[in-house]
């Protein structure tokens, strides 16, 4: 084979049903390939293990997330409306520091403070897994090499797709593109970078 | 190869064998069949529908205009009756928005695939009516352009808020509520935005539809932070459609009024809340599936599990006012009784009351009976009569205004031509952006209706998974 | 068709003989201690009772709730919820001694009651014949249900017809509504009334539903406890397992929303006819009580069951139960004991002999229950639908 006059972003081989792409995301796991993606029309349950991947850490992230909205409005309504610890009052500065007497409540209405903290709780929580999805996803990215192969845009329809990255240590075009034929693709193409 | 920049137009050689599912459809008849709404020449009645409700917005365009050039004092509102309909109407609209977060977060929770094909409407009917929600308390502060001044951020004037009260409440909860809705609402759109591209007939479409889907692709890694974030979404949500509800009661109930102060207020309207809105999701998916043939994928089954939880909230609600009536009593708190019975059942308003409990008590009870709940004509009548039920409950509530300890301070509200002209007007809005909806997006989730065909599902040689894993699988 | 293992079925009897014994010895204990204090004898019953009534209608709302919604989950207990909601049938008889005591625990019940003004405009309802009536029917009403729904269960197993699902849904739609409404008048009666002056229209909400929290903490213990070993192990997954930890902590949620609502109101409201309920919960030590109710019934259960695999693994799930069993116990002191004995902490000796009375004689009567029917529905249409969850 002749060598690629442009640079080479990986291979890609097409498969029509989930139960393949498990198979030969496996398959390849296995023949030792880690440098791979697979690509669905909708989530295939255990594929990104098949792949190699861990479970996220997103929940983690979004329960920290929780966790900071949740101080954000304890502080927020609590030292603004005076309510914090005696001692903590005068080092805030007189911009946040706005006792009121509202009908002879308590500075410190710690009761009457729990729905802006729940509301912020859920809300931080909500912008971290969201944005956090993205972000750890590397979206937006708008052009992808991957999108140069015309039979792709069928991945957002019917089709599943696996990628072996040229980056991956044990890539060779020729011999990765043998191995890809061995899963019984639909068919193999070269994305070009 | 090379020079191709972006993604090509679907396909280049015709399918050996479409995968059939149920004899319907297969995964790509489903795309184009949700896709195809979007690509297809603008239908004749779309057309008239939207220049019918665009022209309705006008009308609140001009009664919203006319309130903020001459004041607040074109509305009926007045003192004893602080709060008239735009209170009312507020709460109608966020109650109806509720069950769009419902189906959408908490039947995702259970696992009940059937809410698949109408989560993504549901939760449109959310966002656009959490819109005219938000429009009444905006427009009831008589100078909206000072409307900032509800959030809490530091100012030259060195003023907070006054977080105990339950109308600051009020700008937390709706606030988070509209951006998680949002937010909820534009992730589950993504993959569809990606679909639609894929099928774009030209450059420009693609491009559009490319943008808003952030280039997504579907890597398996992805999807599975995808679905983390969606199911986490989903649990918060779910606490959250109670919260904002609950906290828009405490409106009501933190005031020390006799028929306001009940402490059963939080559970009971955001069971009102989630019943009204099951009135409205009914009272649109009829049409919708009529006139976009969409009958294969919001089934009668559907419709039939719809009116069940229209029922069991109905009951819920109906339960509410019994409590309501029994407390009243058992208080022996002369307030609470001579409001019960003096005011609010054979007061100035009566009437109302009565109809209340006729609509949204006695009338729904036919939903027990199969034949009706599988008759989509008799469904579709018993959402509207609910929903003006529904309206009613909130406008009985806030007469309890008129007649408070003082018989010297009583008072009767009566609304405006302008009251009724700006409730007519959110319909505008409500269902212009819903024609928009149809007309521009994919009404239905295609990436999760794949998910119910059978031939989504792997079959693996271990088969040591199961399929409700993946759904729940990055629930922590 | 699924058997109990035999492993379990030793244990069981064994337990069985204990609890009974123990009840036995508690309710004799206790029924001497009324020489000695009779009104605390009858406060400390009651607190019990309500304890374990709370299972057992829990146990026949929860019935009705998996007949009327269906999945998985209500199929793999439905036959404890069926012996949990027999058990109504001996909490009825365990009810009759409370009727003696109605003058030592509700002050509208003694014979100067309507010489206070509050309690004479609420003596239509708040009387004792009146009362007597509505416990006959109420009772009447749930042993009712309770028998009916386990008479079609017992012809389902036997014939497996299929009509009989028709039955189950007719019972359980209706049946939920008039559980609504009696549970919700029985908090009033038995639970409210003792702060007399005091109303709350959650109140009814909150019992209810305190109910169907404490039937469903019970199952789960009784679950992971009775499944293990033989082939009930299958109910015992991961993803079962996982449903039923994901219910507890919404459950968990939900029940400290209706009791914050309801404390956050009546704290703004601070109304000197509603307030003193409350001031009797946060002072004279009862707001240890409420601490501890605060961070054991909700925090600590929050955060434990908020990690996945808390939810997954059958020895968390039981510890969290467990535990919960404990809490639920501490909500009902909650709920009475600042009532009867307000201004400072109190529990008698006679809470710990009447719980164990009870409880000891209404965990044999379960178990007795349990071994009438096959451990699995197994001619429950979903049972056909098997496996629903994997490994």
């Amino acid at each position: 084979m002749d060598a690629p006059k442009v640079k080479i972003y990986g291979l890609v081989a097409e498969f029509e049903t989930p139960t393949q792409i498990v198979d030969a995301a496996n398959q390849a796991r296995e023949a030792g390939y880690t440098a791979m993606e697979a690509y669905s029309p909708f989530p295939v349950m255990d594929l990104h293990e098949a792949v190699g991947f861990k479970r996220t850490m997103l929940p983690t992230l979004a329960f920290f997330g929780g966790l900071t909205g949740f101080f954000t409005a304890f502080t927020l309504t609590t030292f603004t409306s005076g309510g914090a610890p005696s001692f903590i009052n005068p080092f805030l500065p007189d911009w946040f520091y706005y006792p009121l007497n509202i009908g002879g409540r308590p500075l410190n209405s710690w009761p009457a403070f729990i729905p802006p903290e729940f509301e912020l709780t859920v809300l931080f929580a909500s912008i971290t897994s969201v944005f956090g999805m993205l972000l750890l996803n590397g979206y937006p990215r708008l052009y992808h090499p991957l999108f140069n192969v015309p039979r792709f845009s069928r991945v957002t329809t019917d089709r599943f797709f696996l990628c072996i990255e040229a980056k991956d240590s044990k890539f060779d075009l020729q011999g990765t593109k043998q191995f890809l034929e061995g899963l019984q693709p639909y068919e193999v193409s070269e994305v070009p970078e | 190869m090379a020079t191709e920049v972006s993604p090509k137009g679907p396909d280049l050689r015709p399918d050996p064998q479409p995968p059939m599912v149920g004899g319907n459809h297969s995964f790509d008849s489903m795309t184009e069949k949700i896709t195809g709404v979007i690509f297809a020449a603008t239908p004749k009645g779309w057309i008239v529908g939207f220049a019918i409700a665009f022209m309705i917005l006008q009308v609140l365009l001009v009664s919203v205009t006319y309130l903020v050039y001459e004041g607040i004092g074109i509305w009926g509102v007045n003192i004893p009756v602080g709060w008239g309909f735009d209170i009312v109407n507020f709460v109608w609209w966020i109650g109806i928005g509720h069950a769009g977060t419902l189906i959408s977060a908490i039947l995702l929770l259970f696992n009940q695939t059937w809410r698949t094909s109408i989560n993504r409407f549901a939760e449109a009917m959310t966002l656009f009516a959490v819109a005219c929600a938000g429009l009444y308390p905006l427009a009831h502060m008589g100078r909206p352009w000072f409307a900032y001044w509800l959030l809490p951020y530091p100012n030259t004037m060195q003023l907070w808020p006054q977080f105990r009260s339950p109308l600051e409440w009020d700008v937390f909860a709706v606030s988070t509520y509209f951006s998680v809705s949002l937010m909820y609402w534009y992730i589950g759109l993504v993959p569809d935005f990606a679909s639609v591209r894929d099928r774009a007939p030209n450059q420009l479409l693609r491009m559009i539809y490319g943008v808003l889907s952030l280039g997504w692709r579907g890597g398996s890694m992805h999807w599975h932070r995808y679905e983390t974030a969606y199911l986490m979404l989903a649990g918060l949500s779910t606490p959250l459609v109670l919260s904002v509800h609950t906290i828009i009661s405490f409106d009501f109930a933190v005031a020390n009024l006799p028929g306001w102060h009940a402490t059963i207020f939080p559970p009971y309207f955001v069971a009102g809340a989630v019943y009204s809105g099951f009135a409205m999701v009914i009272n649109l998916a009829v049409p919708i599936r009529h006139f976009y043939g969409m009958k294969d994928f919001i089934t009668d089954k559907h419709l039939d599990n719809m009116a069940k939880v229209m029922l069991a909230t109905g009951l819920m609600v109906f339960y509410g006012y019994g409590v309501e009536a029994f407390m009243a009593y058992y208080s022996a708190n002369e307030f609470e009784r001579d409001l019960m019975m003096k005011n609010r059942v054979f007061g100035p308003y009566g009437y109302f009351y009565f109809a209340l409990i006729f609509c949204n008590g006695l009338m729904p009870q036919v939903l027990w009976f199969q034949r009706v709940r599988s008759n989509e004509a008799a469904l579709f009548l018993i959402s509207l009569v609910v929903n003006v039920g529904m309206w009613l409950e909130r406008f009985v509530i806030l007469m309890s205004l008129q007649r408070d300890f003082l018989p010297s301070s009583w008072g009767q509200y009566s609304p405006t031509f302008w009251d009724i002209s700006t409730y007519i007007g959110t319909f505008g809005l409500f269902l212009s952006l819903l024609f928009l909806f149809c007309r521009v997006l994919p009404m239905i989730s295609i990436a999760e209706m794949k998910h119910l065909l059978p031939e989504s599902h792997v079959h693996s040689h271990k088969d040591s998974h199961d399929h409700s894993d993946s759904a729940h699988g990055g629930s922590h | 068709m699924a058997t109990i293992s035999d492993h379990v079925r030793t244990n069981m009897a064994l337990v069985q003989r204990i609890s009974f014994g123990v009840g036995v010895l508690g309710l004799g204990v206790s029924a001497v201690m009324i020489g000695f204090e009779k009104k605390e004898f009858f406060e400390s019953y009651l607190i019990a009772f309500i304890y374990f009534f709370a299972i057992g209608a829990g146990s026949l709302a929860l019935l009705m709730i998996q007949h009327v919604a269906g999945g998985a989950w209500g199929f793999s207990i439905r036959r404890l919820l069926e012996a949990g909601s027999r058990t109504l049938l001996l909490l009825a008889v365990l009810f009759v001694p409370l009727l003696f005591g109605l003058p030592e625990l509700y002050q509208w019940a003694r014979p100067d009651a309507l010489k206070d003004r509050i309690i004479e405009l609420k003596s239509g309802y708040l009387n004792v014949p009146f009362f007597l009536i509505r416990q006959a029917i109420f009772f009447s009403i749930w042993i009712g249900l309770a028998y009916a729904l386990s008479y079609f269960s017992r012809k389902e197993d036997e014939t497996g017809d299929e009509s009989i699902g028709w039955w189950f849904k007719a019972l359980s739609g209706p049946g939920l509504v008039v559980f609504a409404v009696t549970v919700g008048l029985t908090s009033v009666d038995w639970a409210m009334s003792v702060d007399v002056h005091w109303y709350s229209s959650m109140y009814p909400v909150l019992f209810a539903f305190g109910c169907i929290l404490s039937a469903l903490i019970f199952h789960i213990v009784a679950m992971i406890l009775l499944y293990q070993g033989g082939d009930l192990e299958k109910y015992l997954t991961k993803n079962y397992l996982r449903d039923f930890g994901s219910f507890l902590l919404g459950f968990i949620i939900f029940w400290t929303y209706l009791t914050f609502s309801q404390f956050l109101l009546i704290w703004c409201a601070n109304l000197k006819e509603e307030v003193p309920y409350y001031i009797n919960r946060i002072s004279g030590g009862w707001q240890i009580v409420t601490i501890i109710l605060a961070i054991g019934h909700f925090a600590l259960p929050f955060l434990f069951l908020l990690r996945r695999e808390s939810k997954r693994v059958r020895s968390s799930l039981l510890i969290a139960a467990c535990f919960m069993l404990l809490m639920r116990f501490v909500d009902y002191l909650y709920l009475l004991g600042p009532s009867f004995s307000p201004k400072h902490f109190h529990l008698p000796v006679s809470q710990v002999t009447c719980l164990l009375g009870i409880g000891g004689l209404w965990l044999s009567f379960f178990i007795y229950q349990w071994n009438l029917y096959p451990p699995i529905a197994a001619r429950d249409p979903r049972a056909l639908k098997e496996p629903v969850h994997g490994v």
